[in-house]
């Protein structure tokens, strides 16, 4: 076990790892304190849906790794819910992009729990009567999401965006493609990402040391196996927009302006892309953030209310920034906000507000250690990105204001796609 | 003042203005925290404000109104990283003088963030409809609450915000908001001078001016409320009266059926309804331990809509008649202990925690609380059980055509 100390947070790490290939990372929080946060996550996400076999390329239904998340609580005596409940312990799992975690909360019985956990994970259950049944639940998840305008249109926006890339469909897949999901399939893709040297395993609060390193040795040696897992193909995408601009007539109350950014991911080092992404999230804060010149602009000439947000994604050979606003003027908006990411960025994008960012920044991380299960979440994020938590702040410092208006030259109007759904 | 010291990697200064919750000031209430922290005296813009924020390591602002019983809660929460990890020994001076400014500090309104932050209610307003799920809810409370308090927005009507200026809310901050009872809570690691700094800049009320009051109307026959709009789902909302309050002998047995009910994984209505029947992706219930209610709801495929009502009434039917098992109790104990203890490690939990048990006058330790629960028997959820009964239905659902393009 490797201890590493990060005195300045007052955060310790001990590190095992296991011979059959598991990692698990283990930061205690001094007592008094109640909460164990366990989370075992995979890098298999919603964009893993083709991979090299021995029989070659494999390619599966969108929404694959989201169903097969929902299926692993399914055990041959029932659903594996039930025993985390009767252990009184707070289970969940869920889905991204890149990723698949399996977590609880625990005051009580964590390695009981722990146990349960890896059974539950270890027994693989599928068969025809509870993949079909799962399909009508994932389909009113589905449904529910599309009764939520802005999911509507940020699904939209991506089909715009993307040609071939899977970004362009939700994490649970669509209406469509989860009907193609079969018991086979999911075993096939258990079988060869979910192994234990695949998977890591994060536990924050209350911990017995102790116990864990024995729990851990006992469970190498039952699991021996040391595999590695496929590759994910990711088709060629074009660097072009499929559609630049959709207008919609809705049932709806405001006028709804979604802006997408269809950026160009270049290969870097794990560490230079997550310079990047803070980069690209520092300056779009500069430009169109709560204290920027133009959101107030903005806010002044009713243009844009509370409902206005920007979001960014970075994954891997896709990366964007969408820009989401309920407006009556429409057209207006979305001509200003094309203009200040294209046109005056360079002008608006002060040292001043780049200092003062750093310091957001460096609190944000802070306010993100104050609680466990955010913690823990971003601590996998970024192992799974060949990174580490505690090396943000390092690569935060490096950082600098020239790095910021590189990120401009990025935005290209070009790449930019505008859907508008106009009320009615 | 109320101080609970830890080590939380940030500091939380909180104040909780207490009031009746009245026709004539709700809107008041709405908007008025919502512009105290977009500018003071000093910090005459939003986008100063903004600057000072971010200066001060990304501090923020979280502010609400809540309903508690009778009474009408408006909460200010400023919270800070801890100046000791930044290395910053002015940001705890400066971070309390900016939450004096914005609680105290304004001779007047900017009359250009007030008409901003009206018409951002008023569009607010304007796309309830387009957001189903929160339509639905407000919905089922004007239908289920009628003629209650709870029934009527937090932000007061459309036709009260309109007529709102800003001249009758500098009157009413001024006059009245004020003058409300005051509670102060600091949370995170302080030093006993800091202690004394926050003690000079605020007057904690130890009395509440008004008493605090639960009560529901008597139920009804069943109220029941279909509504036909453009959606791909069919939400249902079931209200049940269940006249038993927080501070009732029989409360924790009334969680505990929350739980069994539709609390958690292992709920009834998520096991039979979700993982049985496969009738849908959600399906919870909500005990209102401050208004006597419970609450169900859930999103079901439109086709199934009449199905999935009546299971889960007859559901709800069963437990009642049948009572529980001792092996459903003693699971849901076990999960009831640990949302207590596990939520004592939550900062802002326990802030506002500090406020409710004063609020309340609740001096039982978690530890006597854990025990209530461990006594908690089959015979007394039966007994409590026996008070539910069904009051109101209320489901919006899509049509025709929606089916047609699932």
């Amino acid at each position: 076990m490797i201890k590493k100390v990060y005195e300045r947070f007052g955060e310790t790490v001990y590190e095992i790892k296991l011979k059959n290939g598991m990692r698990v990372h283990i930061l205690p929080k001094e007592e008094p304190y109640f909460t164990t946060y366990v989370e075992l996550s995979i890098p298999f996400g919603a964009l893993d849906l083709n991979y090299q076999s021995e029989n070659g390329s494999i390619l599966t239904p969108y929404g694959t790794a989201h169903f097969l998340e929902h299926k692993i609580f399914a055990m041959p005596d029932g659903d594996a819910f039930s025993q985390f409940s009767i252990l009184g312990v707070d289970a969940n799992a869920m889905t991204s992009y890149n990723q698949t975690s399996y977590l609880y909360t625990a005051t009580e019985n964590v390695l009981p729990a722990l146990d349960h956990l890896f059974h539950m994970i270890d027994t693989p259950y599928f068969n025809d009567e509870n993949v079909e049944q799962e399909k009508h639940i994932i389909a009113e998840e589905l449904k529910m999401y599309l009764d939520d305008p802005n999911v509507v249109m940020q699904n939209q926006i991506m089909e715009m965006m993307y040609h071939v890339h899977p970004l362009k469909y939700d994490i649970g897949g669509t209406l469509e493609s989860i009907m193609d999901v079969t018991p086979e399939l999911l075993l096939d893709v258990y079988q060869r990402f979910y192994l234990p040297s695949n998977r890591l395993v994060t536990i924050a609060g209350k911990v017995d040391l102790k116990a864990l390193q024995a729990f851990f040795k006992t469970y190498d040696q039952t699991y021996p196996i040391k595999d590695k897992k496929p590759r994910t193909i990711y088709p060629k995408e074009p660097k072009r927009l499929v559609t630049k601009y959709i207008v919609e007539t809705k049932d709806i109350g405001i006028d709804k302006l979604m802006i997408g950014v269809k950026l160009t991911p270049a290969k870097k080092s794990n560490r230079e892309q997550i310079k990047k992404e803070m980069a690209i999230s520092m300056l779009l804060n500069i430009l169109l953030g709560p204290s920027s010149l133009m959101y107030a602009e903005l806010l002044e000439h009713k243009l844009i209310n509370q409902s206005f947000s920007i979001n960014t994604t970075f994954e891997k050979q896709a990366e964007n920034i969408l820009i989401f606003a309920e407006t009556k003027r429409v057209q207006k908006l979305k001509k200003i906000l094309i203009e200040i990411l294209t046109v005056k960025a360079l002008e608006l994008v002060t040292k001043e507000a780049f200092d003062r960012y750093k310091k957001v920044y460096l609190g944000q991380f802070i306010f993100a250690l104050n609680n466990l299960e955010t913690k823990a979440y971003l601590y996998g994020k970024y192992f799974h990105m060949g990174s580490s938590l505690f090396e943000v702040v390092d690569i935060l410092k490096e950082i600098d204001y020239h790095n910021i208006l590189l990120e401009i030259q990025g935005i290209q109007k070009k790449y930019i796609s505008v859907l508008v759904h106009k009320k009615a | 003042m109320l101080f609970i010291e830890n080590d939380f990697k940030t500091i939380q200064f909180a104040v909780y203005f207490t009031d009746l919750d009245e026709d004539e000031t709700r809107v008041y209430r709405f908007l008025l925290p919502r512009l105290l922290a977009t500018h003071t005296n000093q910090l005459i813009s939003k986008t100063i404000m903004n600057e000072k924020l971010e200066d001060l390591y990304g501090a923020y602002f979280k502010s609400r109104v809540e309903r508690i019983g009778n009474l009408s809660v408006v909460s200010i929460i400023l919270t800070i990283v801890d100046p000791k990890i930044i290395g910053d020994e002015s940001l705890l001076d400066k971070a309390l003088d900016l939450f004096n400014q914005v609680l105290f500090d304004h001779t007047s309104f900017n009359k250009e963030l007030f008409l901003e932050e009206q018409r951002m209610i008023i569009e607010q307003w304007e796309t309830l409809y387009d957001k189903k799920r929160l339509y639905a809810q407000t919905k089922f409370y004007e239908h289920f609450f009628e003629g209650d308090a709870y029934g009527k927005p937090l932000s007061g009507s459309l036709k009260d915000i309109k007529k709102l200026t800003v001249e009758k809310l500098e009157a009413y901050y001024h006059d009245v908001f004020l003058n409300n009872t005051k509670k102060f809570v600091a949370n995170g690691r302080i030093t006993e001078s800091d202690e004394k700094k926050i003690e000079s800049i605020v007057r904690h009320d130890m009395h509440l001016k008004h008493p605090f009051v639960t009560s529901f109307r008597p139920s009804r026959s069943v109220l029941v409320i279909e509504e036909e709009t453009q959606m791909k789902q069919a939400i249902l909302k079931l209200g049940y009266h269940f006249p038993i309050f927080r501070t009732d002998e029989l409360y924790h047995a009334a969680v505990l059926i929350d739980i069994i009910l539709g609390g958690y994984p292992e709920s009834r209505l998520f096991k039979e309804i979700r993982e049985n029947q496969g009738l849908c992706y959600d399906v919870s219930s909500t005990y209102d331990y401050y208004k006597g209610v419970i609450m169900i709801s859930s999103g079901v495929d439109v086709k199934q809509k009449e199905h999935a009502l009546e299971a889960i009434k007859q559901l709800v039917i069963d437990m009642i008649d049948q009572g529980i098992t001792p092996q459903e109790l003693e699971h849901a104990k076990a999960y009831y202990a640990h949302q207590i203890k596990s939520s004592l490690d939550s900062q802002s939990f326990l802030t506002k925690r500090a406020f409710i048990r004063e609020l309340l006058n609740h001096e039982d330790t978690f530890e006597e609380r854990l025990e209530a629960i461990r006594q908690v028997t089959v015979d007394d959820v039966k007994k409590t059980l026996s008070k539910i009964t069904l009051d109101t239905i209320y489901v919006l659902h899509g049509g025709q055509d929606d089916q047609k393009s699932v």
